[in-house]
C-alpha cells in the first residue's frame, strides 16, 4: 500500500519572517494568548566564507516515524492515511511525555486545558480541497502543502537547511527550496572551510 | 487424449473454477512426468508426481532464467519456448525443462517438467506449451485475487498500525472477517530494500511463523510483517523472530534481494498496542542504519541509543559540540585527523593495538594522538564516565550526517 504523505514545503528564499502563517493559525484555530502551534526563526548562517539570513517557519512536520505517536501513553494521537498526525484532546491527560519526546518541540501544552495541542495541518481544510490557514494566509506563498513523494523528485529541493534540527530518524514530512544566495551574501574575512556544514545542505 | 482435445478439457477445468493443483494433475497424468508450476517469485504453487518418485519438494524451486545456450529442443514454431537445467535434489541431481509462463516480457511463473529435453517428444512439448496458456490465465486470476484481499487487508492493518480507528469492537470484527490470530502478543519486522524489489519481498516473505503465515503489508515503501507470538515462550520470542528473519533473508538472496535492512519491534501485548511496536520497529531500522549496527536491528537491543535522538535537538547538538568541537576545529585548522582516531579508538574498544593496527599508524603515533585529544576535549580516556560522554557524542555526530537516505 502506497500512501501518500502530505506535508510543508517552506521556501527560505521568499519568506519575510512577516509571522502572518502563525497569527492565521492562531486565529483559525482560535488559540489562547501566548500558544501558537508555529515558530518563525531568524537564521544567520556562516557557510565558507558566506554569511547567509533567512527565516524558519516550522511546525509540527507530520513525521513519518513520530516519536509523539509512539510514546504517548494514553493513545491519543493517531496517522491517516495522508500521513497527517492527529491528536484527541479527550484521551489526553497533558502529562506532556509527547512534548518532550519530539525532536522539533511541536506541541505544546495548553494552559486553559491543561492538555496537549498541535498542528493538525488543518485537515477538515484539507479534505475540502482548501489550503491550510498558515499556507492560504502567507502573502509571498513561501509555504506550500505538499505530497512529500512528488516534491522529493524536484532538484531544487532539499531535506534540511543549515538552522534545522539535524534529526531524520523521525523522517519529518518537510522539505525546503535550497537557499538561492543573492543579495544575501556578506563577504568577511573568515578562512574558508571553517564551517560545520555539508555543502549539500545548500 | 491428444494436445487440442486436453486443451479444451483443461480450459473448460478453469471456467468450472478449478485450482492450479488439478490443472498440474491433469498435465503430470497427460504426459506421466513431475510436473511443478511456480509463481514469478520461484513459490512452488502445485506439485504433481504420477510416478510416485518421492521427489521432495521445498518451498522454492530456484532455476536459472533464459539463458539462450540452455535452449536444447524446439519446437515446430521454432519458438524458442523452454530452458533446460539440472536441479541438485535431496536425491541428486535431476534434469529438468521449464517453460515460462509470460506474456508480453511480465513474468507470471514457470511449469517446470522433471526430465531432460531428450526424454520429451515433440507432442508433449505440444502439450506443456498449450498448458502454460492455461497456466496463464490461472495465475493471473490468482494475482488478481490476491491483490483485491491484500488491499483489503491492507486498509485494515493500516489502521492498526496507525492507532487510526474509532472503535476496538469494529477492529476485532474485521480481523475475524480476515482469519488473523486474535490472540497477542505480537512483534512487528519491518524490512526496507530497493523500491522496486519491495513486492518480491512481501511476496517471499509470506514464511509460516509459530504455524500460521504472518500479516503482511507493504506501507512507504517498507515491508511490514505482523508476528503472532502466541504460545511461544518469552525466553523464545528472541530465536524465533531471528529464525524467520534469517529464512526471509535466505529467500531473499535466492531472488539475488541482499541489500535489506530490518528492523524489529520489542512485543506487544495486544493488537491495539501494535502501532507503538511498528513504530519502534522503524526507529530500530532507522538508527540501526544511522550507526551502522548492520542489517538486523532488534528495537531492544538499541540501549541507549533509542534515547539519544528524541532528547531536545539542541541540547544534543550543544552537547556534541562542547565535547568534540575543539577536536573539529582542530582537524579543521591543521588537516589532523584526530576525530578519526578517536572513533577508531572507541570502535576497538580502547586497545592501542588494534586501533593502531586499524589506523595503520606506529603504537606511538597513537600515543601522541591520544594525549592530543585529552589535552584539547579536557577529557581522560582512561575514565569510564569520561568515556561515556565521549561515546555519546560520538553517535551525535553520526547522526547530523545520517540524512535519511
Amino acid at each position: 500500500m502506497t500512501l501518500m504523505q502530505r506535508g510543508f514545503l517552506l521556501d527560505p528564499n521568499r519568506c519575510l519572517g512577516c509571522r502572518t502563517c502563525i497569527m492565521a493559525c492562531a486565529a483559525n484555530k482560535n488559540l489562547p494568548v501566548g500558544i501558537y502551534l508555529r515558530t518563525i526563526e531568524k537564521q544567520e548562517q556562516r557557510i565558507g566564507n558566506r554569511i547567509l539570513k533567512y527565516y524558519l517557519s516550522t511546525s509540527c512536520n507530520h513525521c513519518n516515524n513520530p516519536e509523539c505517536f509512539r510514546l504517548c501513553p494514553k493513545q491519543a494521537l493517531k496517522k491517516r492515511k495522508d500521513g497527517i498526525v492527529l491528536h484527541d484532546s479527550l484521551k489526553c491527560d497533558g502529562c506532556g511525555t509527547c512534548t518532550r519526546s519530539c525532536p522539533f518541540e511541536a506541541p505544546v501544552i495548553n494552559n486553559i486545558t491543561g492538555r496537549m495541542i498541535k498542528c493538525d495541518l488543518c485537515h477538515d481544510k484539507v479534505d475540502e480541497g482548501e489550503d491550510p490557514a498558515c499556507v492560504a494566509a502567507c502573502p509571498v506563498k513561501a509555504l506550500q502543502l505538499i505530497n512529500i513523494d512528488e516534491v522529493d523528485r524536484q532538484e531544487d529541493v532539499v531535506r534540511r537547511l543549515p538552522g534545522v534540527i539535524k534529526i531524520q530518524i523521525t523522517r519529518p514530512s518537510i522539505r525546503y527550496k535550497r537557499l538561492k544566495s543573492g543579495i544575501q551574501v556578506l563577504r568577511n574575512t573568515i578562512k574558508e572551510g571553517v564551517s560545520g556544514y555539508n555543502s549539500d545542505e545548500l | 487424449m491428444n494436445y487440442s482435445e486436453l486443451f479444451m478439457q483443461a480450459m473448460r477445468e478453469l471456467a468450472k473454477g478449478s485450482q492450479i493443483t488439478e490443472l498440474a494433475e491433469m498435465l503430470a497424468k497427460q504426459i506421466e512426468k513431475v510436473v511443478i508450476i511456480t509463481d514469478a517469485t520461484n513459490r512452488v504453487l502445485a506439485h504433481y508426481d504420477p510416478l510416485d518418485t518421492g521427489i521432495k519438494m521445498s518451498k522454492f524451486f530456484t532455476l536459472k532464467y533464459h539463458i539462450a545456450d540452455n535452449v536444447s529442443k524446439e519446437s515446430d514454431t521454432n519458438n524458442k519456448r523452454f530452458y533446460e537445467d539440472k536441479w541438485d535434489a535431496e536425491q541428486g541431481l535431476i534434469n529438468y525443462v521449464y517453460f515460462p509462463i509470460e506474456v508480453e516480457g511480465k513474468s507470471y511463473g514457470n511449469c517446470i517438467v522433471l526430465c531432460s529435453s531428450e526424454e520429451m517428444a515433440i507432442e508433449q512439448i505440444k502439450i506443456v506449451e498449450q498448458m502454460s496458456l492455461i497456466f496463464l490465465l490461472a495465475l493471473r486470476e490468482r494475482l488478481q485475487n490476491d491483490a483485491a484481499r491484500e488491499r483489503f487487508s491492507d486498509e485494515i492493518v493500516y489502521d492498526i498500525l496507525y492507532n487510526n480507528y474509532d472503535s476496538k469492537v469494529a477492529l476485532y470484527e474485521k480481523a475475524k472477517h480476515l482469519h488473523w490470530d486474535m490472540e497477542g502478543p505480537y512483534a512487528i519486522v519491518v524490512v526496507e530494500t530497493i523500491p522496486d524489489k519491495i513486492d518480491t519481498v512481501r511476496k517471499t516473505g509470506s514464511l509460516k511463523f509459530n504455524s500460521s503465515s504472518p500479516i503482511h503489508t507493504i506501507i512507504n515503501k517498507k515491508v511490514v510483517f505482523i508476528l503472532s507470538l502466541t504460545n511461544i515462550l518469552s525466553k523464545n520470542i528472541e530465536d524465533s523472530i531471528n529464525s524467520f528473519v534469517e529464512k526471509l533473508l535466505s529467500n531473499l538472496a535466492f531472488s539475488h534481494i541482499k541489500d535489506v535492512q530490518i528492523g524489529i519491534s520489542s512485543t506487544a501485548k495486544a493488537l491495539t498496542d501494535l502501532h507503538q511496536s511498528f513504530q519502534e520497529a522503524k526507529i530500530a531500522l532507522e538508527l540501526g542504519k544511522a550507526f551502522n549496527l548492520g542489517q538486523i536491528n532488534h528495537f531492544e537491543k538499541m540501549g541507549f541509543l533509542k534515547f539519544v535522538f528524541t532528547a531536545p535537538a539542541q541540547e544534543l547538538q550543544e552537547f556534541g559540540g562542547r565535547i568534540l568541537g575543539n577536536i573539529i576545529f582542530h582537524d579543521l585548522e591543521l588537516e589532523t585527523d584526530l576525530l578519526d582516531t578517536l572513533k577508531v579508538y572507541i570502535e576497538q574498544q580502547g586497545q592501542i593495538a588494534n586501533t593502531a593496527k586499524a589506523l595503520y599508524i606506529h603504537e606511538n603515533t597513537l600515543r601522541n594522538r591520544l594525549k592530543k585529544i585529552e589535552q584539547l576535549i579536557n577529557l581522560d580516556l582512561g575514565r569510564i564516565d569520561h568515556l561515556v560522554n565521549i561515546y555519546i557524542a560520538l553517535q551525535i555526530f553520526a547522526l547530523d550526517f545520517y540524512d535519511g537516505s
